[in-house]
């Protein structure tokens, strides 16, 4: 997925719209905005990021998982198999971006990339309903996808890259 | 009756206590019983337009497999919303789930000495009302009525209150937001900008935002064509005193000393036409009064601007030429909320004859013309002809205005030795009028003084805190309403009906319209008793039905004609006394204002204040969603902006809680927390507007944030249609908490 900070106005519409669909309880999300603020008056620059799981190539939460309820599904994404987690949080301490949330039900959740819906052939909830569309989606592998085009021709960068987990949510700049 | 104003505390303690004496039995069978006569539970899906704000964007409100409400997606036929719905409106489920919501009707009664409301069934209410509202029109005449309406349900109360004799039909969207715009327009291109904007922004190559912070204010089709020029490349010009999320994305920030923007219009002006950048044929050919205009801003320079505006004069030239080079695909946008600073109006003119040198009105990537329905009505008596007007009691006033005046209905309710008509009855729908007029204790000593209050709502806002009886709406999720048309590109039309039948006991507005139509023996002006049956004659009348809406939601006609814009040469004619673009205005002239804008200086903050600017978060809409569920998970309170240097002074650290005391020593209700950030200047604060409520009973709300309604006690009156322009106050902080009332 790729997000484009130009575009972002960060209303949270992505946070809202994932709740929603996903029946994240009131509380929690899988998603959230991040404001950055630089410089001073009025030399002033600003980057709105929306943040969720990466769907790190090299998970950490995937290999400290006890239980392998953390794991690889289609397509490299990140997914949580709730009958198989036991809660114990391990992958919530490993996560660098700080993107899973331990569900009151007592499993550990974060973002599926809308698994259900991309198996529809539907974007991901955030992606559909951003009014600024400043979201691409799809399949890193196909060169068509819109995600691959757009990487192809803007510039772009990956989030804490230094902790070598190899993430997959790229923001344009 | 004594002073209402004591009666918060008290009706606040009537309600809460009530509730958990509730008949709980009772309320169960009667959700039985209507269980089973909803006919739509067992559809998946089914349309709606949202009414969280005023945008109102068409989608679909979808069931989970129980049946129950799982989520709020927009109509990809939707010209508002073009299948994506903003925060607000897909966090429109948290309205419908919201425990707090008004769930009976309640009247104010006096129990042992003390007054309370007490829950009543809907014959008793409306019985009540219908015999109160007979009672005070025979002995003032039925003119002493008031609606203040803002969203759906309003229409039906106005066909009660014309039908009743009273034309008193009054929008606090037009006084308190874009009435200026909308004067301005029409005595410059004879229309009005009107709602959505028809701004061209998707084709725009130069987008001026002047104070309006889109993207902060989610006016969702326009965030949406904003998004769309930035793809594009368009030149984002913003002028903000704040570093607003547009001022981010655009080219040219101009951080202007605020109450200066007419100097700077000015300059734009005189920058345009000095150095030819105008689109000469156009002005030729469509404009009257250029040259008193070039005469008039001869000697208001960017030089000139600069001392007045703090922008410096090579990037007003600079800008000035941006929007030459983008003409005619530029939009000065004209902008919603214009209710500053008292010259509004002329502030409005000044964007308008901006535009109008720009050749931007009629033209693609400017204002195009947009296109719209008209539903036809049943055949209905006509309404009596009311013998006066709120106009008589302000006989020079406002002349321009060509609207109700919300602010003019309150003021004329206070007794008054001068004016020979008081109001004596508000029915207030859907509009918390204590957050939305500024001047509370003007607004509160008009209602000790009403006879007769009625307030129509989904939530218990403040506003029901002063009412005699309180009628509960259901939510737009549970409720049929008028069909949508608006002006857009294409002619369309919406549905909303309800996917769930009305929770506690709560009802349509025009149910309730009509019940008390029949009281008033009006019944005639509402011929059909289901509402589902007058949309099914009026969608049949224009070429659809209510089950092919049910199915589709929203259907587009085509444009009559190929005119989306003006054709090359196109002899146009415009609704203006000159039937030019009037770049002189001379309807403005014979009401003795100035003919052309004129640029006056502002009262500035004394030492140690700071003027209070006030603006919109993209996940509320004014004080109405601070309660939703869904919404307050996103942002709960609002904050006061400072910046680094001020805060310095006053040894402030971020997140601490202050209050608020502007120039007439009025203290904010609640603490604010404090968000010292570089994106504000340092004569002047910001904080998000619909915070700071004061009713218990909006248990996620109460107390959490500052109102800036609460801090408005100035209010600048545009002489021109009585706008009331709230930017001329000034705070300082109160650091001690001496009386945390959190």
């Amino acid at each position: 997925m790729a997000i484009d900070t130009l575009k972002c106005v960060g209303c949270g519409d992505c946070v809202v719209a994932c709740q929603t669909e996903n029946e994240v309880p009131i509380g929690f999300c899988r998603d959230w905005v991040v404001e950055v603020t630089d410089g001073t008056y009025p030399q002033l620059e600003i980057e709105i990021r929306s943040e969720r799981c990466n769907h790190c190539e090299n998970s950490p939460c995937v290999r400290c998982c006890p239980t392998g309820a953390s794991h690889y599904a289609e397509g490299g994404i990140v997914l949580v198999t709730q009958n198989k987690c036991i809660g114990c949080g391990a992958c919530i301490a490993s996560c660098p971006y700080d993107a899973r949330y331990s569900h009151p039900k007592g499993y550990v959740d974060k973002c599926t990339f809308c698994i259900h819906r991309v198996k529809k052939g539907l974007d991901p909830a955030c992606v559909a309903v951003c009014p600024t569309r400043c979201m691409y989606f799809g399949d890193l592998d196909d060169p068509k996808s819109p995600v691959s085009m757009v990487l192809k021709n803007r510039k772009y960068k990956t989030l804490i890259p230094e902790a070598g987990t190899k993430p997959h949510l790229y923001f344009l700049i | 009756m004594g002073s209402r104003r004591d009666f918060i505390k008290i009706s606040a303690v009537g309600v809460g206590g009530l509730a958990v004496g509730l008949p709980m039995a009772r309320s169960l069978a009667y959700q039985a019983v209507e269980a089973d006569s909803f006919p739509y539970a067992e559809m998946m899906r089914t349309p709606t337009y949202c009414e969280v704000c005023f945008w109102k964007c068409a989608g679909w409100i979808h069931k989970n497999d129980k049946g129950e409400l799982w989520k709020i997606t927009g109509n990809d036929h939707d010209l508002h919303s073009n299948g994506r719905f903003c925060p607000r409106g897909t966090g429109g489920v948290g309205m419908y789930h919201d425990e707090d919501r008004l769930k009976r009707p309640l009247m104010r009664k006096t129990v042992n000495g003390k007054q309370v409301f007490e829950e009543v069934a809907w014959d008793e209410a409306l019985d009540f009302i219908a015999r109160r509202m007979k009672e005070i029109a025979s002995v003032h005449g039925p003119e002493c009525t008031a609606l203040f309406t803002h969203g759906s349900g309003g229409k039906y109360f106005g066909t009660l209150l014309r039908a009743f004799g009273s034309p008193h039909i009054a929008a606090p969207s037009y006084a308190q937001c874009r009435g200026p715009r909308e004067v301005a327009f029409q005595n410059t291109f004879g229309e009005g900008v009107g709602s959505p904007e028809r701004t061209d922004i998707r084709d725009t190559r130069c987008l001026v935002l002047i104070g309006s912070h889109l993207g902060e204010n989610m006016h969702n089709g326009q965030i949406q064509e904003m998004s769309d020029a930035i793809d594009k490349g368009a030149t984002i010009i913003t002028v903000d005193p704040r570093y607003s999320t547009a001022a981010s994305k655009s080219k040219y920030w101009l951080p202007i000393k605020p109450a200066t923007d007419l100097a700077l219009l000015l300059a734009w002006i005189n920058v345009i036409i000095e150095e030819e950048l105008y689109d000469r044929d156009y002005v030729e050919r469509y404009t009257y009064g250029f040259e008193q205009l070039k005469n008039h801003v001869a000697t208001m320079t960017p030089q000139w601007a600069y001392g007045i505006t703090t922008i410096k004069p090579e990037v007003i030239r600079e800008t000035a030429r941006a929007m030459g080079h983008a003409s005619p695909a530029v939009i000065v946008h004209p902008g919603r909320h214009v209710t500053w600073y008292g010259d509004d109006t002329q502030r409005l003119r000044a964007v308008a004859i901006l535009n109008a040198l720009l050749g931007s009105w009629g033209r693609r990537g400017g204002f195009y013309r947009p296109e719209t329905v008209t539903v036809p009505e049943p055949t209905t008596p006509e309404y009596p002809t009311p013998s006066r007007s709120w106009r008589t009691e302000f006989p020079d006033l406002y002349r321009l205005s060509d609207t109700v005046l919300a602010n003019g209905v309150c003021d004329a309710t206070i007794p008054d030795p001068s004016r020979g008509c008081n109001f004596k009855t508000w029915i207030v729908n859907g509009t918390n009028l204590i957050e939305t007029l500024p001047n509370q204790e003007n607004t509160i000593k008009a209602i000790e003084s009403l006879e007769l209050m009625v307030v129509i709502d989904t939530m218990p806002m403040e506003i029901t805190g002063y009412a005699d009886v309180i009628l509960p709406e259901c939510t737009y999720l549970e409720r049929f309403d008028e069909i949508r048309v608006s002006l857009h590109r294409e002619p369309q039309i919406a549905l909303r009906m309800p996917a769930f039948k009305p929770k506690y006991d709560s009802k349509p507005g025009y149910w309730m319209a009509r019940e008390l139509s029949k009281r008033l023996g009006l019944e005639a002006y509402f011929p059909y008793e289901k509402q589902e049956d007058l949309l099914d004659w009026q969608l049949k009348e224009l070429g659809s039905s209510l089950e092919e809406m049910m199915r589709i939601g929203v259907k587009t006609f085509k444009r009559p004609y190929d005119d989306l814009y003006f054709a090359p040469d196109e002899e146009v004619e415009f609704w203006t006394n000159t039937g030019k673009i009037e770049l002189y205005a001379t309807a403005f002239e014979m009401e003795g204002f100035d003919p052309l804008p004129v640029y006056t200086p502002h009262e500035e903050p004394p030492a140690g204040y700071y003027r209070l600017n006030y603006g919109r978060a993209p996940m509320h809409t004014f004080s109405r969603t601070a309660n939703n569920p869904n919404l307050t998970d996103l942002m709960d309170e609002n904050s006061v902006w400072i910046n680094p240097k001020v805060a310095w002074e006053w040894g402030l650290v971020n997140d601490q809680y202050i209050h608020l005391r502007n120039q007439d020593g009025k203290r904010s209700e609640f603490p604010i927390r404090v968000r010292i950030t570089e994106r504000i200047r340092w004569d002047s604060v910001y904080m998000v507007h619909g915070f700071g409520h004061d009713r218990k009973q909006l248990t996620r709300s109460y107390g959490r944030g500052a109102s800036d309604t609460n801090l408005i006690t100035k209010v600048l009156v545009d002489p021109l249609m009585g706008g009331t322009g709230m930017r001329g106050n000034f705070v300082t902080f109160i650091t001690e908490l001496e009386e945390d009332k959190s």
